[in-house]
C-alpha cells in the first residue's frame, strides 16, 4: 500500500500544473466530445476554452456546468453550432458522420481522435490533441508522468505477481438476465487488466462480449473491475456481488473488486493510471491478505 | 376476422353517403395547408441557433430587392444547410407515412394496417442493422469507395423491397394475392425481421449497437440536402402514385367482385399498392429510422373527421401527417438542446397514449368513421 500512496497526489498536482490556462487561448471555442478527450483538453490546461460537453463527460468538476450536446454518437449540428464553436474534439465513434461534415462546412474545425486501448493508443492521444491545441509541452509534460506513472504501477504489479501469479480480472460493464456483459480482449478494461499486470478473463477478440453465468463461472475471476454506476444501479457492493452471476466467483466470494469511474472504462485518459492504482491496490492488498 | 368488417361505411353507397355531415374537402384542405404553413415557419424560427422570424423574413425581402436587412453568413448557412433539410424531410417523411398508411389500410381493409405492422419498415430495419454492424467492408464493399452513411440508406430501401417481395411471393395463390394472406405473411416477416435485428445487436460491437438503437429509435438529424435528395424522389415518385390510385382504392373498397365489375383488376392493384408502399416507406426509413404511428394514428383522426372516401382522405392525411411530423421535429430538437432527442421517440410517447385516449373516447372501436 505504502509503494502507491505517492500516485493520487502526483496526478493532482500534474492536473494542477497545467490547469493555468495560457492567454490567448480565450479566442479559442471548444465543444469536447468523449470523456477521454474532455479530460484530455482539461488536463492540458484548456479547460477554460470549452464551452460544451457530450452527456458521458463529467471530469473534471466544471464540466458538468457545461452545456450538453447530447450523446456522443446522435449529436445534433444545429445544437452544436448553439453554442459558436471553433473546434470540436471528438473520440472516434463520435457521430453521425453526417454531422461531423456539416460542421465542417460551416467552417468549424472538427478533429476525431483514434480510440486505441493500449498504452501507445494513449500516448498517441495525449500527443494529437496537444498538437491540435498548440500546447505540445503540456503534453510532453503529461505523456511523461502518465508513463511514470504507469511504470511505477508495473513494477508494483511485477512484485506482487512473482509471489502468486498474475491475478484474472474480469471486466463487467454490465448485467442482464442469465449473464452479463464482460469486456474482451479488444476493450479499455482489457488495457487496464493489461497495464496492471493482470490477466484478463475473458480473452476474445471483441470488444465486449455477452457471457453465460457458467462461462463466468469457468472462468474464475480473482478480481472484479467494475464501474461505479454499475455497482449503484445494483443497489451497492453487497447486492452486486451477490447477484447469481457473480456470487460464486472467487472474486465476490473474497469481495476482490476494483470499483472505478465510468468513464475510466470508456477510454484511456489522463486518469488512466487512477484506475490501473485501484486495480493494483485491490491486487496488492490480496496478495497482502493471504498467508 | 373482422378485416372486411372494419370499414362498414365505405360499403356501398358512398356517393350517396350523408356528405352533408362531413365538413366540405376545400375548407379542410385548405385549413390544413395554412396549418403546415404555420407549422413550417415555427419551425424555420426555432432551434438552438438563434435566428428570430423577422429577421429571416427580413432577409428574404432583401433577397427579392425589398427593404430589409441580409442575415449574418452563419446564420443564413445554419438556416439552409441544417434547419431546412431537416423540416423538409420531416414533411416529407410525414406525407409518405400518412398517404401509405392510407393505401394499405385500404388494400388490407383493417384499419390497423401500418408499414410497420406489414414488415416493410421491420425489413428496412434489418438490412439498416447489417449495414451498421457489418460494415461497408463486411459487406463486401471496401473497395467501393461508398461511405456507411450512402450504404445504409441504400440497405434500408433494398431491405424494405426485399420484405415486400416475400410477402408478395408468399401470399400469392393462382396468380392472386389475397388481402387477408398478405397481411398475415407481413406480421410473420415482422416477426422475422425481428429476429434478425436481435441477431445482428448480437453479434455488433458497441459502437454498432448504439448506433442501431439510434438509428431506429426515427429522427430526422444529421442529414443534409445530399443524403435526403435521392430519398425525397423515391419518396414523391411513391406518394405521386398512390394518390393517383385514390380513386381506384374506393373502387377497391366495394368489394373485389364490384371493383371487377367496374373495369379494375384487384389483383393486380393490390400489387401495385404495395409496391408502391415499399418504395415509399424505404426510402423514409433510410433517411430516418423507424416513425411509427403517423400511418396509423393520422390516417385515423382524418377518417373521423372526413369519412372513408380516399380522394378525400389521402390528400388530408398527407397534409396532416406533415404538420405533425414537422412540429414533433420542432419540438425534438429544441426540448432538450443543445442535444437531439429522437423524435420517433417522441411521437411514440405521446402519439400512443392520445391513440388509447381516443380508442376511449370513441367506444365504437376502431372502425373509423
Amino acid at each position: 500500500m505504502r509503494r502507491l500512496r505517492f500516485l493520487p497526489a502526483a496526478i493532482a498536482a500534474t492536473l494542477a500544473l497545467t490547469a493555468v490556462p495560457l492567454a490567448g487561448a480565450a479566442e479559442r471555442r471548444i465543444v469536447t466530445v468523449g470523456p477521454p478527450v474532455t479530460e484530455l483538453v482539461y488536463a492540458l490546461g484548456d479547460g477554460g476554452s470549452v464551452v460544451g460537453r457530450d452527456t458521458s463527460s463529467h471530469y473534471p468538476q466544471p464540466v458538468s456546468g457545461l452545456p450538453d450536446v447530447g450523446y456522443m454518437r446522435a449529436l445534433s449540428a444545429e445544437g452544436v453550432m448553439s453554442l459558436a464553436p471553433t473546434h470540436v474534439l471528438a473520440i472516434q465513434g463520435a457521430g453521425p458522420e453526417t454531422t461531423l461534415d456539416q460542421l465542417r462546412a460551416l467552417g468549424v474545425t472538427v478533429e476525431v481522435v483514434p480510440e486505441t486501448p493500449t498504452l501507445a493508443g494513449l500516448l498517441d492521444k495525449v500527443e494529437r490533441v496537444a498538437r491540435l491545441l498548440g500546447r505540445e509541452a503540456e503534453g510532453r509534460r503529461l505523456a511523461d508522468s502518465l508513463n511514470r506513472d504507469l511504470a511505477a504501477l508495473a513494477a508494483v504489479a511485477a512484485k506482487s505477481g512473482e509471489q502468486d501469479g498474475a491475478p484474472v480480472v474480469l471486466g463487467v460493464v454490465g448485467g442482464g438476465p442469465g449473464g452479463l456483459m464482460a469486456a474482451g480482449s479488444r476493450s479499455v478494461p482489457a488495457a487496464l487488466i493489461a497495464m496492471a499486470g493482470a490477466r484478463n478473463a475473458l480473452e476474445v477478440e471483441r470488444d465486449y462480449v455477452p457471457m453465460s453465468s457458467e462461462a463466468v463461472l469457468a472462468a474464475a475471476p480473482d478480481i472484479l473491475l467494475v464501474s461505479r454506476s454499475l455497482v449503484d444501479r445494483s443497489g451497492g457492493l453487497d447486492p452486486f456481488l451477490a447477484t447469481p452471476q457473480l456470487a460464486l466467483t472467487p472474486a465476490a466470494k473474497a469481495r476482490r473488486v476494483a470499483v472505478v469511474d465510468g468513464a475510466l472504462l470508456m477510454g484511456l485518459g489522463p486518469r488512466t493510471a487512477e484506475a490501473v492504482a485501484e486495480l493494483t491496490r485491490v491486487q496488492d492488498a490480496s496478495s497482502q491478505g493471504q498467508p | 376476422m373482422s378485416l372486411t368488417l372494419s370499414m362498414p361505411s365505405s360499403r356501398k353507397g358512398d356517393r350517396a353517403a350523408p356528405s352533408f355531415r362531413r365538413p366540405p374537402l376545400v375548407p379542410v384542405l385548405a385549413a390544413l395547408a395554412v396549418a403546415l404553413a404555420l407549422a413550417v415557419l415555427i419551425a424555420v424560427a426555432t432551434g438552438g441557433v438563434s435566428v428570430p422570424l423577422d429577421r429571416s423574413l427580413s432577409h428574404l425581402a432583401a433577397l427579392i430587392g425589398l427593404p430589409g436587412t441580409p442575415l449574418s453568413e452563419r446564420d443564413w448557412m445554419v438556416l439552409t444547410m441544417l434547419r431546412l433539410p431537416r423540416i423538409v424531410l420531416a414533411a416529407a417523411v410525414g406525407v409518405t407515412l400518412g398517404v401509405a398508411g392510407v393505401a394499405l389500410q385500404a388494400v388490407f381493409r383493417n384499419p390497423l394496417a401500418d408499414p410497420g405492422l406489414v414488415g416493410v419498415s421491420s425489413g428496412a430495419a434489418l438490412a439498416g442493422s447489417a449495414a451498421m454492424v457489418l460494415g461497408v467492408s463486411g459487406l463486401g464493399l471496401a473497395r467501393s469507395g461508398l461511405s456507411l452513411a450512402t450504404v445504409l440508406p441504400l440497405a434500408a430501401f433494398l431491405g424494405a423491397l426485399a420484405a415486400t417481395v416475400l410477402i408478395l411471393a408468399i401470399s400469392r395463390r393462382d396468380g392472386r394475392n389475397a388481402p387477408a394472406t398478405m397481411l398475415l405473411a407481413g406480421i410473420a416477416v415482422n416477426a422475422m425481421g425481428g429476429a434478425g435485428i436481435g441477431l445482428f445487436s448480437y453479434l455488433g460491437d458497441d459502437l454498432a449497437l448504439r448506433q442501431m438503437t439510434f438509428w431506429m429509435m426515427g429522427g430526422f438529424g444529421g442529414s443534409g440536402w445530399a443524403q435526403i435528395g435521392p430519398a425525397m424522389l423515391l419518396m414523391g415518385l411513391a406518394t405521386a402514385g398512390l394518390l393517383a390510385g385514390a380513386r381506384r382504392l374506393d373502387l377497391f373498397a366495394m368489394g373485389e367482385r364490384e371493383a371487377f365489375l367496374q373495369g379494375l383488376d384487384p389483383h393486380r392493384f393490390a400489387v401495385r399498392t404495395v409496391l408502391l408502399v415499399a418504395l415509399g416507406v424505404g426510402a423514409a426509413v433510410a433517411v430516418s429510422g423507424l416513425i411509427g404511428f403517423v400511418g396509423l394514428i393520422v390516417p385515423h383522426v382524418m377518417r373521423i373527421l372526413l369519412g372513408p372516401v380516399h380522394r378525400r382522405l389521402m390528400p388530408a392525411t398527407a397534409l396532416a401527417a406533415a404538420v405533425l411530423l414537422v412540429l414533433a421535429d420542432t419540438v425534438a430538437r429544441s426540448i432538450a438542446a443543445p442535444a437531439d432527442v429522437p423524435a420517433g421517440l417522441l411521437l411514440g410517447a405521446v402519439g400512443g397514449p392520445f391513440f388509447l385516449w381516443l380508442l376511449r373516447r370513441r367506444a365504437g372501436g376502431l372502425g373509423g368513421a
